[in-house]
C-alpha cells in the first residue's frame, strides 16, 4: 500500500500535508499551512549588498516582501525568470508577519503524508545542504524532502558574517 | 562621455552620487524594510511607488560610512 492509499484511512492527526514542487530533479516539499499562495514571476527590486540567492523585494499588494531563489539558496544552478516562473509566498511562523517568497522550478501537488512514514535525513546523497531539510518522505516511489520553512526564511548568513568582520575588526 | 553626479550632504559632509538618470522628486510612504526583511546597509527603507514597482530609500549617513570604510 503506497502512502497516499494508506493516508486516506489514517483520522487527520496522523497525516500532514504538504506543498510539494520542484527544482531540478528533486522533489521538495513544504508544510501547506506556510504556504500563503502561488504566483508568477513578476520583476523585483533588487537590493545591494545581499547575497546572490536573495533576488529582492516585490510589492506584494502593499507590503514589500524579499524574495530568495531556491536554486540559488541550495546551489543548484541559476534559474531563467520567464513569465512561467512560479514564486511560492511562505509565511514564517504564525505569530509573526514575516513572509518570504521562494522562486521554485514548478509546483506539483499537494501531498497527504502519513506522519508515521516521514524519515529522518541522511548525512549524503542530496544536493541540497542538508540544513534546510527536515525529513524525507516517499510518495509513489518519489522521494520527497520536506524543508524547514524557519530556516529557509532566515535570512541571517549575512548578518552571521557581519558578525564575523565586528570580531574581526575588534 | 558626460556623467550625472547627486550631491547630497550628510551630517556636514558633502558627497556625491554617481547615478544613470534622474526620474523626478516625489513624496511617498516609507515602508520599513527591516520589518519586512531585515536591515540593508546603505538602505533606510523602501517605499511603493504608483506603477506598483518598489523604490529603495538610500540611507545617505550609512553610504559615506560605508564609502569611508
Amino acid at each position: 500500500m503506497n502512502p497516499m492509499e494508506q493516508a486516506k484511512i489514517k483520522p487527520y492527526s496522523e497525516i500532514a500535508q504538504y506543498l510539494s514542487f520542484t527544482l531540478g530533479q528533486e522533489e521538495y516539499g513544504v508544510d501547506v499551512l506556510r504556504a500563503q499562495e502561488i504566483r508568477s514571476w513578476e520583476p523585483v527590486s533588487r537590493i545591494p549588498n545581499v547575497p546572490a540567492y536573495e533576488i529582492g523585494v516585490v510589492n506584494l499588494r502593499g507590503a514589500i516582501v524579499p524574495i530568495i531563489d531556491l536554486r540559488e539558496r541550495f546551489q543548484l544552478g541559476a534559474t531563467l525568470y520567464t513569465s512561467f516562473t512560479v514564486v511560492v509566498v511562505l509565511q514564517a511562523r504564525k505569530a509573526e508577519k514575516m513572509r518570504v517568497m521562494g522562486v521554485v522550478d514548478t509546483v506539483s501537488d499537494v501531498i497527504d503524508v502519513d506522519k508515521a512514514l516521514i524519515q529522518s535525513v541522511p548525512n549524503f546523497g542530496a544536493k541540497v545542504s542538508t540544513e534546510f531539510i527536515n525529513s524525507l518522505v516517499s510518495v509513489n516511489q518519489r522521494m520527497v524532502m520536506l524543508l524547514d520553512v524557519d530556516k529557509l526564511l532566515k535570512l541571517d548568513d549575512v548578518d552571521s558574517l557581519k558578525g564575523i568582520d565586528y570580531d574581526n575588526e575588534a | 562621455s558626460e556623467w550625472l553626479i547627486v550631491v547630497v550632504e550628510a551630517q556636514g559632509v558633502f558627497c556625491g552620487l554617481f547615478v544613470d538618470e534622474l526620474l523626478g522628486q516625489q513624496q511617498v510612504v516609507i515602508k520599513s524594510l527591516e520589518a519586512n526583511y531585515r536591515r540593508v546597509d546603505g538602505v533606510s527603507a523602501a517605499t511603493i511607488l504608483g506603477d506598483g514597482s518598489v523604490a529603495l530609500i538610500l540611507d545617505i549617513p550609512s553610504l559615506v560610512r560605508l564609502a569611508n570604510q
